[in-house]
């Protein structure tokens, strides 16, 4: 599992928590771990097709301002990439406090003809999407202040012809 | 490479933005030879070779149909039907090339980089600096509608990175893109362009620099052919673009240091345009700093581009910025040239070449009065017949710059870059 973030601070934080863990754990979080990268101009230079199972949007920034929307993390656009690097069958979860991207998100992907959504089955199902509100910082600062969580979970599909 | 200047003062940042504005002279020729375009500044001028005479676009209308800003990109596409250029006035004209009437105006939102014809004429794409390409359909009936309106449907994008070259594969199927950020782009070229293009197909990377421009090589054997692409790394490199696989590279900036080139610094050898015959024999390729041309040679079961020769065309300091070449002829057209500055040279002779590098020379710089329909073509397509040599220099390093500019992300110091974001206006608030 990687992450990828575009902060230095923020990767280098990411880092430390990750070698503290192996730390304490010895042997164990040999599978995770963190790069500083512009992943939305880059993923291809890291990830071969298909290569991917899972990918995580967790929190991503809002970018408010209308002349911003291009800069999301999840657009009509980067969905060509990410279809790109996920195989066939292979997950994409995104969640975030503010209900005006959580839509934004869900109606992308929604009009994705790469993207099919999960039935509540099979979100019930997933142990992952559970833990997306609680098992990070972020979503636990949320759940603290009380705040709503908006998922949007989505299967990578063959195109359609 | 870190720079310790002083702090970028508005005057500067005045200056460099006026340098990118300035814009490359550009040719493309009619695949049957019929007529040879040349942009230049805002400017298009066309000749018409098989009635040796000048064209004056749109005569017969009493609109304008004249760009109002730089021209960025032009193209002869649908077997010679149509003719597209685009800018930075943020228009893409698609001309008819019997009547050169101005078939229809497609308003863009940004300023067009680079642009395309699918082969049967019924998909116009064009690519902006933000790295979006877009598609318009042509419908059957255009030539004979008024001259009308279009507005185009996003295609696909390389986030936020100027697109600088756009193709259609040989067969169609596949929709080529190049960036800035060292990318080449292979997606599916769908039934249904206006939803979107959204399988991707391939990625084909391995250049170090911007990616400049693309052609193809194909033949009768190899129908499907492979990608022949140009960079800022000064390197030619061919793919198989299907799978992205690098099947050769061609390192020219290497080459032009043994041979009369004027460029001391190893990022000069920039790869500015690339062309390709029809057999798929031969590639030539412009380079920055280069008077003259490189004439590159595929080899298909070999899978390999190798140098030739260098055709140099030293006694006036001749560096293309564009290149053209028709189907059928073995003329290479040569354009160089900036804002109001063009001048056109033309090559013969170079397909007839011999695999051996020690042949004889068959290739001819062709003289001004050699050239197809003489003088009359160089006076209209070039503004006057004589260039002087010191407005070409400068024309020439202008170029280069905006260029380089454009295209070379900056690498600023830890200091400057702290200053820079301190600047920001598009702050988040406190988490």
């Amino acid at each position: 599992m990687i992450g990828m973030e575009l902060r230095d601070k923020v990767t280098e934080y990411v880092k430390e928590r990750i070698l503290a863990l192996r730390v304490s754990n010895p042997g164990q979080y040999q599978n995770v771990s963190v790069v500083r990268t512009n992943l939305m101009k880059y993923i291809p230079n890291y990830f071969e097709k298909a290569q991917l199972s899972k990918m995580f949007f967790l929190f991503p920034d809002p970018h408010f301002k209308e002349k911003n929307h291009r800069r999301r993390v999840i657009s009509p656009f980067l969905l060509d990439e990410y279809a790109y690097v996920i195989k066939p069958g292979g997950i994409i979860y995104t969640i975030t406090d503010v209900e005006e991207l959580g839509e934004w998100m869900k109606s992308c992907l929604e009009n994705h003809p790469m993207f099919e959504s999960l039935t509540e089955e099979e979100l019930e199902a997933d142990p992952v999407v559970k833990l997306l509100s609680c098992a990070t910082e972020e979503g636990q600062k949320v759940s603290r202040n009380g705040g709503q969580t908006f998922k949007a979970v989505f299967r990578r599909v063959v195109l359609k012809d | 490479m870190e720079d310790d200047e002083p702090m970028n003062t508005t005057e500067d940042n005045n200056r460099e933005a006026l340098e990118t504005e300035v814009a490359p002279a550009l040719i493309s020729v009619h695949p049957a030879h019929h007529s040879v375009a040349v942009a230049v500044g805002c400017e298009l001028r066309v000749f018409d070779l098989r009635e040796s005479g000048p064209v004056t676009l749109g005569a017969k209308s009493k609109e304008v149909f004249h760009h109002k800003e730089s021209i960025r990109a032009i193209r002869y596409g649908a077997k010679g039907k149509i003719f597209l250029s685009a800018g930075d006035d943020k228009v893409v004209k698609i001309w008819a090339t019997d009547s050169w009437r101005c078939l229809c105006s497609v308003a863009t939102e940004k300023k067009v980089s680079a642009v395309a014809i699918s082969d049967n004429g019924q998909f116009v794409c064009y690519a902006d600096k933000f790295g979006t390409v877009w598609v318009v359909e042509l419908d059957e009936a255009i030539e004979n509608q008024a001259s009308v309106q279009k507005k185009g449907s996003p295609l696909l994008s390389h986030y936020c990175s100027i697109v600088t070259s756009l193709e259609f594969s040989p067969d169609g199927q596949f929709i080529i893109t190049a960036d800035r950020d060292f990318k080449i782009r292979v997606t599916v070229f769908p039934k249904k362009p206006l939803n979107g293009a959204h399988e991707i197909q391939s990625y084909c990377l391995g250049h170090t620099e911007f990616v400049s421009c693309l052609a193809f090589v194909y033949s009768q054997d190899c129908p499907q052919g492979y990608l022949v692409s140009g960079s800022g790394d000064a390197t030619v490199r061919l793919w198989d673009f299907a799978s992205g696989l690098l099947l050769h590279t061609c390192d020219v900036g290497s080459q032009v240091g043994n041979k009369e080139a004027n460029g001391t610094e190893n990022n000069h050898f920039v790869v500015t345009d690339l062309c390709t015959t029809s057999d798929g024999s031969s590639v030539f390729v412009a380079v920055q700093s280069l008077p003259g041309i490189f004439l590159l040679s595929s080899d298909f079961s070999a899978k390999t581009l190798t140098v030739i020769r260098v055709v140099s065309i030293i006694e006036e300091d001749f560096i293309p910025t564009s290149l053209g070449t028709s189907l059928t002829s073995d003329f290479l057209w040569m354009v160089m040239g900036v804002s109001s500055v063009a001048r056109v040279r033309v090559i013969t002779g170079l397909t007839k070449h011999t695999s051996e590098e020690s042949g004889d020379n068959h290739y001819n710089v062709l003289e001004d009065n050699q050239v197809p329909c003489g003088e009359q073509l160089l006076e209209h397509l070039q503004g006057s017949l004589s260039i002087d040599k010191d407005v070409f220099s400068a024309a020439a390093e202008a170029v280069k710059t905006s260029m380089r500019n454009l295209l070379i992300k900056k690498q600023y110091s830890s200091e400057r870059r702290e200053l820079r974001k301190r600047g920001r206006n598009d702050k988040k608030g406190k988490r």
